[in-house]
Order: structure tokens, then sequence, then C-alpha cells
């Protein structure tokens, strides 16, 4: 299986960029069907949002885990459904 | 511990949740990016103010004009005696960028929410995706106070003046020059990069705690003070469109208590762009000069 893209929320919005959203909803749609995206955050905010927005766009949490005050989160684009 | 000179426009987490139904309070998200935010979830009986369209003007460069906030008022059911409490997405930026606003227009009870959005999150208090109605109101309109706010030539009239203070609030690399814009804001880009003269930089986060709450009155104070940020100047703040600099504005203001500060909104994004205003920018070459 391919490693998951990164992303490491830590440093979001200091420099005025794009939101922490923003940035996950970038990576994730660069990513092909099935590949998963490793986003790394210490911010509970964050967090409620990805799930939030990853349910909307029928996206999955296939891991979640906390390690040392910050949570990693897979996220898998899924494969598009046969019909 | 010293209490901020003006304790009452700040609400914590706990007061807020306890007035979540109270309706003399509206409690207002001001994002930047309403679909990363409110749209995913708010707190209860929270309205959004969206700050593109509803803070500022739709087709010039400016804040929402009077008629715009009058408006904008009666929509949310607000009158001039509602307490209004602000959050917003990016760290409390464009909330802070709103009471100024709001604050321009004269509109008395104003209050930041602590810590923001990270903050309520952090604490798992109740969230929702329910967009509340409220009855439209009557606001009746307002003179515009205009100290709060700077222009590009009073910014340049003010260049090397030892009563006068500029802070610029954005990140050391914005100010160094080693970046101008982030890609993904195009629409705020520079020709130019680099600092006004004589601008002093402290980044804007350097006022809050982990947890987006505010520092305590002491280090505010130290933290400005070492600097040259004193309250017998004239102190202006800018940042690249003016809402991180407005954050700043009001820990000045509200929390130090300066009595003359205004914000700069034009910002860099002005300044960077406008032709013959000097630049600062350490280390760069100025072309026709021999180097050593």
């Amino acid at each position: 299986m391919m490693e998951p893209s990164h992303l490491d929320l830590g440093t979001a919005e200091e420099e005025c960029g794009d939101s922490a959203m923003g940035r996950v909803r970038r990576a994730y749609g660069n990513l092909a069907p099935g590949q998963r995206l490793e986003v790394v955050t210490g911010v509970a905010e964050h967090l409620f949002g990805i799930r939030a927005w990853s349910r909307r766009v029928g996206g999955e949490v296939v891991e979640e885990r906390r390690e040392g005050g910050r949570t990693r989160l897979v996220l898998r684009r899924p494969a598009p459904s046969a019909s | 511990m010293t209490e901020y000179a003006h304790p009452e426009v700040l609400v914590s987490t706990e007061w807020l949740a306890e007035h979540l139904e109270d309706p003399a309070v509206r409690i207002l998200e001001v994002d930047w990016d309403p679909a990363s935010a409110y749209g995913l979830g708010h707190l209860p009986s929270a309205a959004l103010v969206d700050w593109k369209r509803d803070i500022n003007d739709p087709v010039r460069r400016d804040i929402l004009s009077r008629d715009q906030f009058v408006s904008l008022m009666e929509r949310l059911g607000v009158t001039p005696d509602t307490t209004l409490v602000l959050y917003g997405d990016m760290r409390n930026w464009f909330a802070a960028f709103a009471f100024w606003t709001f604050r321009i227009y004269g509109h008395a009870d104003i209050r930041l929410l602590n810590g923001g959005r990270r903050k309520w999150f952090e604490e798992d208090r109740p969230v929702t995706e329910t967009v509340p109605d409220f009855a439209t109101a009557s606001y009746p309109a307002p003179e515009a106070t205009t100290g709060l706010r700077q222009f590009l030539p009073g910014v340049r009239d003010i260049l090397g003046r030892s009563d006068h203070g500029l802070i610029d609030v954005r990140s050391p690399a914005e100010f160094s020059g080693a970046i101008s814009t982030p890609p993904e804001y195009q629409n705020e880009g520079a020709q130019r990069s680099g600092h006004i003269p004589g601008a002093v930089n402290i980044p804007w986060a350097q006022a809050i705690q982990e947890d987006d709450t505010f520092k305590p009155v002491d280090q505010l104070r130290e933290l400005y003070q070492s600097r040259g940020v004193t309250p017998d100047k004239s102190i202006v703040t800018y940042c690249r469109i003016g809402e991180r600099s407005a954050h700043t504005w009001f820990v000045l203001t509200y929390l130090l208590g300066y009595p003359r500060v205004a914000n700069y909104d034009g910002s860099w994004s002005e300044w960077g762009n406008a032709v013959g205003v000097p630049v600062e920018k350490p280390g760069a070459e100025v072309p026709g000069s021999v180097p050593a």
C-alpha cells in the first residue's frame, strides 16, 4: 500500500496563508481515488472541521490516533463506485 | 496581576456558554472562509457574518458603508442596545476586524470571545449546524468615527516622526521581504516586498497564548513597550489587508488602553503596490549601486 500524503497543520495560518481546512481541502483534492492523506494537528477545531468536511464529501477517516498531544488522522479518498 | 484596561470587551467561553439564549446578546461568527468554519459547525444561536460579503464594500476596496452597516445590523436583528459577541475563523482575526469596523460605526457594546473558536472546540462545548433566524430590527444610521482608521497619505505623513509608532504585525518573513503574498491569495499580491520604513515587527500572534486567549496584561505591556510602542505615541498598525492588524489594534486599544491607535487597513497590499512610497528591505540590492 502506498504511503499516505502528509500534512502537518502545526503552522497553519501564521502567515495569513490558507486556512487549515483550506490546506486539507487542497491536499485531499490532489489525491487519486483510493489514495490516503495523513493530517497531523493538535487543534480540536481542526479535527472537528476535518471530520465534518470529510463526511460531507464522502471521504473516509480510516485511522485516528492521539500521539503526544497531537492527533494523526488518515483520510482516504474513496474509489468511484461502479454503476 | 493587573487587569486589562477595558476588560468588559472580552468574554470567556464560560460566560458565553451561560448567555447562548440571552436575547440581549447576539453572537456573531465572523469568517473569512465560512464553508470551512461556520458551515461545518458553529456555536449555538450564532449567526454568520461573512467577512468578504458583509464587512466589505462589494465593488470598491473599502469597509462596508454606513448604509450597508445599518442593513447588516437590521438583518441580524441587532439594535444599538444589543451586546455583540464576536468570534470567528483564522484565530479571531476577522472577528477583530469586524469589531474595529463596528466600532467605527459607533456600536456601543461589542465584545470578543477570548480564545475564539479554537478554545470553544478545545473545551468540547456544544456546536450546531442549525442557522438561527432573527426578526429584523431597526437600527438608526450612526455617524462614523474617523480616528480608528489610517489611510496611506496619513501613514506617509508620520514617517520618521518620533511621536508616532508603526507596527507591522506580519510574520518576520513577510516583514523582511523574503515573502510577499502566499500563492492562494493572488488578489492580495504586492509589486514590492519589505516593510514601511521605521516600522517595528511585532507579529500579531505574540499577543496570544497557546489556547488563543490573550496574554496577561503585564506580558503584553512588556511586549510592546520593549519595542518602543508606548502609549504616549500615536500608533498605527498594519499587516497585509488589515485583519491581523485589527487584532493588534484591539490589544493596544482595549487591553492596554493606548489612547491613539489606528488601523491602516490598506496595509501592505496597498503600500507595496503604491508608486513612489519608500520601502525598507534589508539586504536588498539598489539598482545602480556598486557592490562593496
